[in-house]
């Protein structure tokens, strides 16, 4: 398929896109300046302070920083669920033509809300104060209201994919601090446990993009598995969470038809996720927080 | 040579080659014999995975090429008659693409250190049936979670433990789409994430070698793979 055509034709559609795409890419960037930290708990805006810096989180920074997107997933889960079952709905957002949605979202919320209550006891544990659950945004405005996904609990389509988005981005996430949660070995394999499960869901949401007839998919097949650096989703605002998943390098070996086999730079790039920044991580998340 | 001679002519080859004392050589000496067999190959010690970090990675080098194999075998000769554009064919053709690439980053990060070509044993699987099949592909990803969750704290490479980190969650994809592909929806149970903490399962080396014993013909030695 021919990604490029996809891209001139949402240009086309919307002159103007790429101007606001590249201007909100750095508003994820920077979003440390766009959310008004004093608004925030303290502890929330000491931590995205160090996040934004780069500076390597500790461990209880760590793990306050998963707890916020245990706490972002949760209650985004929660939203839809709600919309779904209990807020008359103009339009009842998790559809019922397989009989499988809500049961999946379901498990997922549940998961997410025993990931909030498990890492809050390990915070306890460690002596620490856990974060509140913050306010949110979940169109994606950084407490707007009016950001690009205004649509996510009434388009499923729109819903599905900003579920793969945060679910995606957690794996990412969590990877990308295990060597900085290696000196504590309990809170370390709680992390690759929690990891795991966060990948089970990405797989799950995104086969269940596949089972829905208006995805707000490119012509792209959407696997269980990243290819490239590729969304998968017809729109750019999802990028963030898959710049660098093209990486075909691992521990300084090529991939790319390694040993001789016939593995492509596609497939290479499939069987290995990549990390993610904290910041660029809590960036992704940031956006829908509200002060 | 189509695919899958290529992909197991090695381990015919090496092992033909290297013979009895290789096998003693490659990875580590056998500790044990397990008695004879009325069969040309060299009798079958066990196979110590290593110490340290290479014991970990060994491990899951040896659980790679059991699934790399399994998956060949699926790809190369389907359970049901699928043309290659069928949706579960190509899901199927993908994963064996990323275990042969797991599998062959494993074998070159280890190098001298890598344990061998293993024998496998697929005498418990019915490759003309899809529910074997799928049952088994399954049993090995599940396998393959716990184990890789149950080696990282014992890691002291950080480039190491990386590598695994990267190949949990793609074990996690592959499981979530092999379970789908058997039944849609039951891509876990309060079997495989327990409910209280939302926590995927975890096995210790000890725990997870006599799983693999069922698809192999060699006996592994976890003894020495630290798990903190």
């Amino acid at each position: 398929m021919n990604f490029s055509n996809i891209l001139s034709d949402i240009e086309r559609l919307d002159p103007e896109v790429y101007e606001r795409t590249s201007m909100r890419r750095d508003v994820i960037k920077n979003w440390a300046r766009r959310i008004s930290l004093t608004a925030l708990p303290f502890a929330l805006g000491t931590l995205f302070n160090k996040a934004y810096g780069k500076t390597a989180a500790t461990i209880a920074e760590v793990l306050q920083i998963a707890l916020l997107m245990e706490y972002v997933e949760r209650d985004f889960y929660l939203g839809a669920i709600k919309a779904t079952e209990v807020d008359p709905p103009k339009t009842q957002l998790i559809p019922n033509n397989n009989g499988l949605e809500l049961p999946a979202i379901k498990k997922i919320y549940y998961h997410e809300d025993a990931h909030v209550k498990f890492l809050q006891s390990v915070l306890n544990g460690m002596g620490q104060t856990p974060m509140n659950a913050p306010k949110y945004d979940f169109s994606g405005g950084f407490g707007s209201g009016t950001g690009p996904f205004i649509s996510v609990f009434t388009d499923y389509g729109v819903f599905l994919a900003v579920a793969q988005m945060l679910e995606d981005t957690g794996v990412r996430a969590y990877k990308g601090q295990l060597t900085t949660l290696k000196p504590d070995n309990d809170v370390l394999t709680a992390a690759v446990r929690i990891h795991s499960v966060e990948a089970r869901h990405a797989a799950h949401i995104r086969m269940m993009r596949t089972q829905y007839d208006h995805p707000l998919s490119d012509s792209q097949t959407i696997m269980p598995w990243i290819t490239l650096d590729q969304s998968a989703i017809a729109s750019p605002d999802f990028q963030t969470t898959y710049n660098g998943e093209d990486n075909t390098v691992q521990a300084t070996i090529e991939v790319e038809a390694i040993n001789g086999q016939p593995i492509s730079k596609q497939k290479a790039s499939e069987a290995f996720d990549e990390p993610l920044a904290l910041d660029v991580a809590t960036g992704v998340f940031a956006q829908f927080l509200a002060p | 040579m189509n695919e899958q001679q290529t992909l197991e002519k090695n381990a015919v080859s090496r092992r033909r080659f290297l013979g009895y004392a290789g096998a003693l050589v490659g990875a580590g000496v056998a500790t044990s014999m397990i008695g004879c067999k009325p069969d040309p190959d060299p009798m079958e010690g066990t196979i110590d995975l290593g110490s340290g970090d290479n014991g970990a990675l060994n491990l899951i080098y040896a659980i790679k090429q059991i699934q790399t194999v399994m998956y060949q075998r699926v790809v190369v000769k389907p359970y049901e008659a699928m043309p290659i554009t069928n949706p579960e064919y190509m899901m199927l053709r993908d994963i064996r693409d990323h275990k042969l690439a797991q599998r062959e980053l494993l074998r070159k990060l280890l190098s001298n250190n890598a344990i061998k070509d293993l024998e496998m044993d697929f005498t418990g699987i019915d490759f003309t049936k899809r529910t074997s099949v799928l049952s088994n592909l399954r049993n090995m990803e599940e396998f393959s979670i716990t184990a890789m969750n149950g080696v990282a704290a014992g890691i002291s490479n950080d480039a190491y433990l990386e590598v695994i980190g990267k190949i949990a969650s793609v074990e996690a994809r592959h499981a979530t789409a092999i379970r789908n592909t058997f039944q849609f929806g039951d891509f876990t149970d309060d079997a495989t994430v327990d409910k209280a903490r939302g926590l995927d399962g975890i096995r210790n080396p000890a725990g997870v070698v006599p799983l693999l014993h069922s698809y192999l013909k060699d006996r592994l030695n976890p003894t020495n793979i630290p798990t903190s």
